[in-house]
């Protein structure tokens, strides 16, 4: 499977263009697939990258994203590493990271803002409060935009 | 005559040796050829259930779709593997679809007959689908597999006895958890995961109070992994009992300072002459955390402890006083009577300065300086 192609459901052609787009970093490819599926369910974009090392090369091959959606545990980079390089990028830094965590490494908000991302998610995801929570990022991300003089 | 005769029968036993090795060659070949089919039939097989599956499995976590595709035996293995994945991976009323699903294409049918398989991984698969999807049905063999040889399959048995019935199963696993030696304790409190934090503490904390030393002391030290208070009652109740092993009193004290509940302190200090080094040990390490300032002259006492180990926690445990500044912590080294009790608190001393100075400078200052 080409990852690098934009993962299009049924639900991808009804929306039309110019829609939110999520750069989503996960491994497993049963939960990707979930997750990508919810996404488009709820009309966002979805841009599937399936460890660290692509999703580096993703960040200087696309435009970027509206909110990243990504795995704290990769198997070839740390969550933090990832953050870190988005923010030393021109275009990303200031798009707002949701990390998703599992109940060992459970994060709260602020720590994962002190680790480079902007919320917490925790696994395993409840699809509806999901889409809520990165609703309110990002509308969140968008009223704090909006107060930066251009 | 006798020769070519002979001649003749090395020959034809020549000729059976090459016959043989040819044959077991072809064998050989036609084995791993054999193989090499079945295990590229069921790469095929594996990959066109995913094809097909995946993307109505994160369907179903919106709505079951009407029409859904059949499934062979095999096909069903991988379906169930997949299924259970997805399951794991969501939350909420989203799992109830996927319940649904599975009751549509009669996976809890097929659960039930792989239950009785004679291959490990196909009954532990079974178990967890049959634990996902609230089978009670089979409850009295999931019960019964709690005493089984295999640590794992026992294991996954209470998991899944959890996952049916969380109230009805904690009587149950109280004994087992204090029987079972082989049971990790870290997946014990893992086990617990879903079912909240205070039930764990509680089962766990009851089991290791009717288990042996070896066995409970063990229990004990995890129960801080579940990060509730509610397993200190049962272990005070023990300790009030007095009757307790020095293993499990020592791991109490661990969790009394984990825990750092005020209630605890006055058994924290009783035990800070124990004639038991390492009980002795684990009080002063519990003062460390949870002590007040009257506590200092104690902590300080045990640095001239007879057990070297005991006199390091003190240290440390001085060192971890909130109060305890890096100014106080020389002068109270001054004030120590022995050499050996200053020695113990020196590399605290130490650390602490570091910690007052901050990061070290990346170029000696002589060096700038000059």
């Amino acid at each position: 499977m080409d990852w690098r192609k934009e993962q299009e459901g049924p639900y991808d052609r009804q929306q039309g263009l110019g829609r939110t787009t999520v750069l989503l970093v996960e491994n497993k490819e049963v939960t990707a697939c979930l997750l990508a599926f919810v996404l488009q369910k709820n009309g966002y974009r979805v841009i599937h990258s399936n460890n660290g090392a692509h999703a580096k090369s993703v960040m200087s091959a696309i435009n970027p994203p509206d909110a990243v959606l990504l795995d704290r545990a990769l198997p070839d980079t740390t969550g933090l590493e990832l953050p870190a390089c988005m923010r030393t990028q021109e275009h990303w830094h200031r798009i707002p990271v949701a990390m998703l965590t599992t109940n060992a490494d459970t994060l709260d908000p602020r720590q994962a803002v002190g680790l480079g991302g902007n919320d917490s998610i925790l696994k395993p995801v409840s699809p509806t409060r999901l889409a809520t929570r990165l609703n309110r990022l990002l509308t969140g991300m968008r009223a704090f935009l909006l107060t930066i003089p251009q | 005559m006798l020769a070519l005769n002979h001649s003749d029968l090395t020959l034809r036993l020549g000729s059976m040796a090459v016959l043989c090795i040819y044959s077991a060659v072809i064998l050989l070949l036609s084995g791993i050829l054999l193989l090499r089919f079945i295990r590229l039939a069921k790469e095929r097989r594996r990959r066109k259930v995913t094809e097909i599956w995946r993307p109505l499995l994160a369907q179903c976590v919106v709505e079951v779709p009407e029409t859904l595709p059949e499934l062979t035996p095999q096909e069903h293995l991988v379906f169930l593997y997949l299924w259970n994945h997805c399951y794991e991976s969501i939350r909420g009323d989203a799992r109830a679809q996927l319940n649904e699903l599975a009751r549509r294409t009669k996976s809890d049918e097929f659960a039930k007959q792989l239950l009785r398989a004679r291959r490990l991984r196909w009954r532990l698969l079974a178990i967890v689908t049959l634990g996902h999807l609230q089978e009670r049905s089979i409850w009295n063999e999931l019960v019964a597999m709690l005493e089984a040889d295999n640590a794992f399959l026992s294991l996954i048995a209470a998991k899944a006895l959890l996952d049916i019935d969380a109230p009805a199963t904690v009587p149950l696993l109280i004994p087992v958890i204090s029987r079972r030696n082989d049971w990790s304790p870290l997946k014990v409190v893992a086990m617990f995961g879903t079912v909240g934090a205070d039930i764990a503490a509680d089962t766990i904390a009851k089991a290791a109070c009717q288990a042996s030393p070896e066995i409970g002391s063990r229990l004990i030290r995890h129960l801080a992994a579940t990060q509730s208070q509610q397993g200190l009652p049962p272990l005070r109740a023990l300790l009030r009992e007095g009757t307790t092993s020095d293993d499990i009193l020592a791991a109490c004290l661990f969790l009394f300072g984990e825990c750092s509940d005020p209630r605890d302190v006055a058994t924290v200090r009783a035990h800070i002459s124990h004639p038991t080094w390492y009980v002795r040990l684990q009080a002063a390490s519990a003062l460390g955390k949870m002590g007040v300032e009257e506590d200092e002259p104690r902590l300080i006492t045990l640095l001239d402890d007879e057990h070297w180990w005991v006199r390091y926690r003190a240290a440390e445990a001085l060192s971890n006083l909130p109060w305890m500044t890096a100014e106080r912590m020389t002068q109270l080294c001054g004030e120590l009577s022995t050499i050996e009790s200053q020695e113990h608190m020196l590399p605290f001393m130490a650390r602490s300065n570091v910690r007052k100075a901050g990061p070290l400078p990346s170029v000696h200052p002589r060096a700038q300086a000059s």
